[in-house]
């Protein structure tokens, strides 16, 4: 049960995405579910919105999740080694004479 | 992709900018555990408060947009009634989305910031390694140092250059309590 607490913990993101993308096909089918009981055109519109569009939302969140994560794992990577290579110049000998700060640290 | 990477350690240091972000702690987020905070924003991601902030408000936007679009159409009896609805559903719905697609966007160009900065230095590194593992340095070669270092290096070594430097013995070096680079190796 720990291991998977802190599996969770770790992947909350891609879980997350997981979630957004049950949650986004769920309002899919139920939407299509609303659309597909009522042969009024003026019935089916709210379901276009809260099924359709908030389906789509929801798909997108899933996405930008689950790439959010790959790119916050790219992001740690690359700080461990920025920070093995900037160990190697504790003394301000950084490339280019500058001091051998972390980076990445705003715009 | 690349989902194992997720259990690289975190850097011990925090950046300058990621501190400033998680000592000014807004609204809810100040209640939120540090991990938490920091896994997304400050040291362990590449985003920071702004980017939260505009990705959030563009999503809270569409999403508020969304369901008063919905509310209006659904409080129309004709379909014609509906379409403008309709069409500001999808204008809320793209709204939305921007605010996903612009967190995604901060969070690229950090990373490519990132990889560009740290890339030559692992090339420069391989290099170094490589040179060293085929040459075999005469007993007596000279390494460099200068005042205020606590590390040598190799002459050609990329964090000596444009240093004031000057050459020592590497028993010298030794002597004064000077440690190799990791960098040259030397």
């Amino acid at each position: 049960m720990t291991g998977f607490s802190s599996w969770l913990r770790v992947q909350w993101d891609r879980v997350g995405a997981v979630g957004a993308a049950l949650v986004g096909l769920a309002a899919l089918a139920l939407g299509w579910a609303g659309v597909s009981g009522t042969p009024h055109i003026a019935a089916q519109l709210p379901y276009f919105i809260s099924g359709g569009l908030v389906a789509l939302f929801f798909l997108g969140m899933a996405v930008t999740l689950w790439l959010s994560a790959d790119l916050r794992d790219e992001w740690r990577e690359l700080r461990a080694l920025r920070l093995i290579l900037g160990e190697a110049a504790p003394d301000g000998d950084g490339v280019d004479g500058t001091p051998a700060t972390p980076v990445g640290n705003g715009r | 992709m690349s989902s194992t990477l997720s259990t690289v350690p975190a850097p011990a240091t925090a950046s300058p900018a990621s501190a400033s972000a998680t000592a000014t702690p807004s609204w809810a987020w100040a209640t939120a555990p540090a991990e938490v905070r920091a896994a997304i924003l400050g040291a362990d991601a590449p985003w920071r408060t702004g980017d939260l902030l505009w990705a959030g408000g563009l999503a809270a936007a569409g999403l508020t947009g969304l369901a008063l679009t919905w509310y209006g159409a659904s409080g129309q009896p004709d379909w014609p009634d509906q379409l403008p609805w309709a069409s500001l559903g999808v204008a809320a719905t793209t709204v939305a989305l921007l605010g996903l697609v612009s967190w995604l966007v901060a969070g690229l160009r950090r990373v490519r910031r990132l990889r560009r900065e740290v890339v030559p230095l692992l090339a420069a590194a391989a290099v170094l390694r490589s040179a060293r593992a085929t040459a075999v340095m005469p007993i007596g070669t000279a390494v460099v140092a200068a005042p205020g270092m606590t590390r040598f290096h190799r002459p050609a070594c990329p964090l000596a250059a444009g240093k004031p430097v000057q050459p020592v013995r590497p028993d010298e070096a030794d002597g004064a309590g000077l440690v190799p680079c990791g960098v040259c190796a030397a």
